[in-house]
Formats: structure tokens, sequence, C-alpha cells
């Protein structure tokens, strides 16, 4: 482990427990969420995680904020590993990773005016005394440019695009220096997603705060990332710097999820060719043998289906989980 | 015309006061045509297409002007009864979200069957035969053992194959497809895609596709009509929205989408402030609190309909000159 980096995450796994049968022989089964991934993410980083419902990557977002167990690896931050930590332990530490959820209109108490959401984290995390809470809460709102009047509002109050920013307001409130982003655009009208990615972009410059995005959608993915990681049932499958990612994808998974999102462009739209990956993604409880990635594979050959592929470094810097990659 | 909606107005009424979600919409659509119609939330689009399907809730819903007509009938003249006796037959839709559309204590048999039994005199035999085809020809897996399942044993992308297989039994002229791939992953996206385009190539069906996707848009749709506030803002044929942009939304609706074709770190122009509040609509072009051109006028008149050209159409006092050259657009 170096120091260097700010956080490390080496070999997660995240399962869950799930009885299925009747009452009397129930039978103990497991879902593979997140399945063995090591990453790495440095001061000021942006690492996109992409992949399709199912995939694990909202999974590892929480694991990395310690908001679920986790079942076995270590989640190195700052040098220090998290995961054997107990929850008081972690309190004073959480001041420094924070977490911007999806949906807006969910992750705000509807019973708190704006202010006292922006001062709760203050409040349990920081030692700030009363005036100086609503000076940092001001502040903040000024931050994500909304107006600190709004601070008597109630949430309801707001729109989509505004709630998104008074959930990243309370994200930045005690400073963190790493914060995971689930989907926050994803519920958000087109034209104030924009606006969200640009003040993410902003806030990430002048605060050197890493960030992990966390999205389906590949294109709002690469506007803002430095490395993108790519997760099929659980797994990295690749791992690159985004220019070099989007380029020249060397997973079959990425190139099919690449060639998959629609351009806005008729002439480009119609003239493309789709690479078609056959099925849908299997359980993953039952996860297929070899590479899990070769019900599906139009390239899959009898060593996909038996030895599992591990991630290995290729010329053009990516780390890709297949065997037939070059 | 297969299709051909006059002067469409819909209110609401509510507590904050009447809201216009529809203000004198008119179009049509062509035999074995694709429109796509797209536009934000509150910008009129689904409710313009429920009103098509007879669905509105009302009260609320209020229509206070308008026809609609196909075959030359009013479909807002039409009865209760009659209405039912088209609905899914020549126009069928499909909904935005696959996993509360399907009634979850019925098998996939029963509520496919059902449409069947109350449309068609066919026997229970022929009606089950034609179920397993059209599943078949959907893509669908194994469809005896999804035929019996109930919809929680599908996953998402099989749920709405499903739904479109309900829409097409009857071989309707017209589907309404309202954000059929929202909900959906993008690669489970691209294959529902494909699919709907099979079924307009192949059955000559006429396509209403309801996004807020311009991608989706460019994939499929022949001609296009950008809604705002209730309003068409925009319409045309997918060329000239595309590459002949009139109107400032048109164009910074695709400017404040990231393209996979968008270099890391650009920055986004997006559209200032948020959709308009539609109680307070007036006699005010309704994007002019965002519009990047906006002037005075824009804010005391509202603009009528001009035509640029054959089919293409647009709102606006200041519209864009001529646009991008064709393939280069909004990148």
């Amino acid at each position: 482990m170096s120091q260097a980096h700010l956080l490390e995450v080496k070999d997660l796994k995240v399962h869950f427990p799930v009885n299925r049968g009747g009452w009397f022989k129930s039978e103990k089964r497991v879902v593979h969420a997140v399945d063995g991934i090591s990453f790495h993410l440095d001061v000021g980083e942006t690492l996109g995680v992409v992949g399709e419902s199912g995939c694990g990557k909202s999974t590892t977002g929480r694991a990395i904020i310690q908001l679920i167990r986790t079942t076995a690896g270590s989640i190195f931050f700052e040098g220090q590993d998290l995961r054997p930590l107990s929850f008081k332990a972690l309190v004073p530490l959480r001041k420094k990773f924070q977490m911007v959820f999806q949906n807006p209109f969910s992750s705000l108490d509807p019973r708190m005016t704006i202010g006292d959401i922006l001062a709760e984290p203050l409040n349990s995390l920081t030692t700030l005394n009363r005036s100086q809470r609503k000076e940092r809460v001001a502040e903040l709102l000024e931050e994500v440019n909304l107006n600190p009047k709004f601070l008597n509002r109630y949430p309801h109050e707001f729109s989509g695009g505004q709630r998104q920013r008074i959930n990243i307001a309370r994200a930045l409130a005690v400073g963190p220096k790493l914060i995971v982003a689930d989907e926050p655009v994803s519920a958000l009208d087109v034209s104030i997603q924009a606006q969200i990615i640009n003040l993410l972009q902003d806030l990430q410059a002048k605060h050197r705060m890493a960030l992990i995005f966390i999205a389906h959608d590949l294109s709002v993915v690469k506007t803002l990332s430095h490395r993108v990681a790519v997760m099929y049932l659980g797994k990295i499958v690749e791992i690159n710097e985004t220019r070099m990612l989007y380029a020249d994808p060397k997973h079959p998974y990425t190139q099919a999820l690449l060639s998959a999102v629609p351009i806005p462009d008729p002439h480009k739209e119609r003239a493309r060719k789709r690479i078609k990956m056959t099925g849908e993604t299997p359980s993953p409880i039952d996860l297929p043998s070899g590479c899990t990635f070769h019900p599906r594979c139009p390239l899959a050959v009898d060593r996909c289906r038996v030895e599992i592929p591990i991630l290995r470094k290729l010329e053009n810097g990516s780390l890709t989980s297949c065997h037939l990659a070059k | 015309m297969l299709l051909e909606v006059k002067d469409l107005s819909v209110e609401f009424a509510t507590d904050e006061g009447i809201v216009r979600a529809v203000d004198h919409v008119s179009f049509s659509l062509a035999e074995g045509e694709v429109l796509g119609i797209v536009g934000e939330s509150g910008s009129g689009k689904s409710v313009t297409n429920l009103a098509l399907m007879g669905l509105l809730p009302r009260p609320p819903a209020r229509i206070t002007s308008g026809e609609i007509f196909f075959n030359r009938r009013d479909l807002l003249k039409l009865s209760e009864k009659r209405l039912r006796a088209l609905r899914g037959k020549d126009i069928s839709m499909i909904f935005q979200d696959p996993f509360t559309s399907l009634n979850p204590y019925l098998k996939i048999s029963t509520q496919l069957m059902e449409v069947l039994q109350t449309h068609s005199s066919m026997t229970p035999t022929q009606a089950k035969k034609r179920c397993l085809d059209i599943l078949d020809s959907l893509g669908v897996p194994e469809p005896e053992i999804r035929f019996d399942s109930y919809p929680h044993q599908l996953s998402g992308g099989l749920k709405q194959r499903v739904m479109i297989a309900m829409s097409l039994l009857l071989e309707p002229k017209i589907l309404i497809a309202d954000e059929p791939t929202t909900a959906l992953d993008v690669t489970i996206q691209a294959q529902i895609l494909d699919l709907l385009k099979g079924v307009n190539q192949k059955h000559g069906t006429a396509i209403i596709l309801i996004t807020h996707d311009l991608g989706v848009v460019a994939g499929l749709c022949d001609r296009v009509q950008v809604m705002y506030g209730g309003r068409i803002a925009e319409r045309g044929s997918i060329d000239d929205i595309f590459y002949r942009t009139k109107h400032p939304y048109t164009r910074g609706l695709m400017e404040s989408i990231p393209s996979v074709d968008i270099e890391p770190g650009a920055r986004l122009k997006p559209i200032p402030g948020s959709p308009p509040d539609l109680t307070e609509l007036g006699a005010f072009c309704a994007f002019s609190d965002r519009c990047s051109k906006v002037q005075d006028k824009c804010r005391t008149s509202r603009p009528a309909l001009t035509e640029a050209g054959a089919g293409h159409a647009f709102e606006c006092y200041f519209p864009i000159g001529d646009s991008l050259e064709i393939g280069k657009a909004a990148s």
C-alpha cells in the first residue's frame, strides 16, 4: 500500500445473504453485489464508475463511505483501513468523505429548513459554534449558486436542480476530501443536468477534492472523469484513463456499452454500427463460470467458459479482465 | 393524414391555479411515420398524448379547445364505449415504466390474452398462439415459459418487451411510446429501439415517440416537434431540427447534452434557469426568461408560428440564422 493515494480499495467484496426456498428447507445463498474489486484514487481526481443496473456500482460507493457492511477486502483512506473501525471510531473521519445521493426528492428531510439541513453535518462533525455555523451555511449556499435568503425555506419549495445543489452543499459543508456522487444528475431534466455537471467541475477545481462519480450515462461520465472504471456483475472489467477508454475500449463489454449509447446527431447515429450482445445480465446469485461476461460476449471461446480472467495491463494503459484483449 | 390534432388545449385546475399544460397545439401524423415529441418535464408532451388516448383524468383536466381527428372522426366527441373499442385496437400505448404498468397479481398470459378476448373473436387456442408468436418475434427467449410467468419474474427489458407485445397484439395503426426506454439500461435501450424500428418498417405502424433524449430521436424519428411550456417551440424533419435549428431552445437543448464525442473536462453550455411555471404563462414567450437572444418584444407578446420551409416551423421572433453543416451538429 502506498501513502500517495488518497483512497485505495483492495479486493473489496460485498455479499448479501438471501434465503430461498420454503419455510423449513431454506437454502442459504448470496448475492455477489461487489465481488473483489481493487482501485485507487488520488487527491483531486475524479473516477467515473459506469455499468448497468445491478453491476454493483452503487454498492461500491456506499461501501467506501461505510454506509453498508463489507464482506472482505480493505478500504485504505489516507493510509488507514476503514473496514475494521467501529461506528464510533468512524465519526471523526466522516467529515473527510461525504456522499451526494441520486434522488433529490427523497434525500432531503421535508420537515427541515434548508438552513437546518446544511447545519446538521456542521453540528455533528465540527466544533463550530452557532454563529459560525450560520455564516458557513450562507457561504455554502452561495457556493452552489443559491440565494442565501433561501435559508428558511423547505425542500418542497425548490425545483429538482435546486435540491441537488442543496445536496451538494450539504456534502461540501464539512470540507471533505472525497465526495461519492451516486447518479447525481439522472433524475434531472437535460437542460438542468449541464448546470449541475458544471457546478461539480467548478467545486472540484476550487477545493481539490476527489470525486467518485457513479452513473449509467457514459457521456456524462466522460465529461467529468479523469479515469473511468467499467463494472459488470460486481467486478471491474476495465479501467483506464478517460480519453483512452472511450477512444480505444479493450473489454468486449466496454465496447458493447459504448456502441449502444445513442448519438444526438441523425447522420452519425444512422450510420454507426452497434455491437450486439445477446441476452441480459445474469443473476448475481448464480454467477456464470469462468468469465462472468461469457454468456453475452460475441467473442467468447472455450477458455472463457472455464478460466476466470484477471485484470491485466495492456499497451494503451488499460487494465482489462479479458483473455482475448490485446 | 392518419391523425390530425387541431388547436388542442388542456388545462388542469389545481390549488395553485389553472395549469395550462397544453396550449393550442396542432400537429399531424402520416401513415407509417415516426414522430418524435421532445421536451422536458412540464412541456406538455405526455398530456398531449394522454388526450389522444382519451386517458386524461377529468376532472382535474379540462380540454378547452381543439379536435383530434382519426379516420375522419373527432376522438374528443366519441363516447367512452366507442373510445374503448378503439384504444388498443387502432391506437395503443407503451408506458414509460415497465415496472409499474403490468399488474403484479396476474400472469403475463392473463394480461396478454385479455387484450385479444376483449377486442377480437379469437378462440383461446388461436389467441394463445398469437401471443406466443408475437413474444417470439420480439425476441423474448423461451416465450412459453415467460407466457406463464408473473411480472416480477421478468427483468426490466423483458417486461418492456411484454408491454410492446401487448400493444402490438391487435396490429394498431398508431403506437404511442411514452419514454419507452428511460427506465432501462443503455444496452437494453438499444435493443428496444431496434425493435420499435423493426415494427415500424415491417408493419408500417406509425409511432409517436415521446422522449427527452435527443439521441433516441436521432436514430428513430422522421419528424420531430420540440415542446416547451405547453406549446410547440419548433417542428420539422429530423434534419431541420438537428442541422437547420431555428429556435434558441432547441439549440440550447442540443448544446447542453454531453455527447460521447465530448472531450473529457470540457465545459457544457447549460440553459440557465428552470422550466416555466405553467400557472404563470401569458401573452409572452415562455422561454424568454432563459433565452440568450431575448429582447423586450419577447416579454410583451407571443411570437406566432413561423414557417421556415416545407414542414419546418418555429415560434420565435429572433430565430437562429442558418445553422451547422450537416454532420457537424451539436457536439
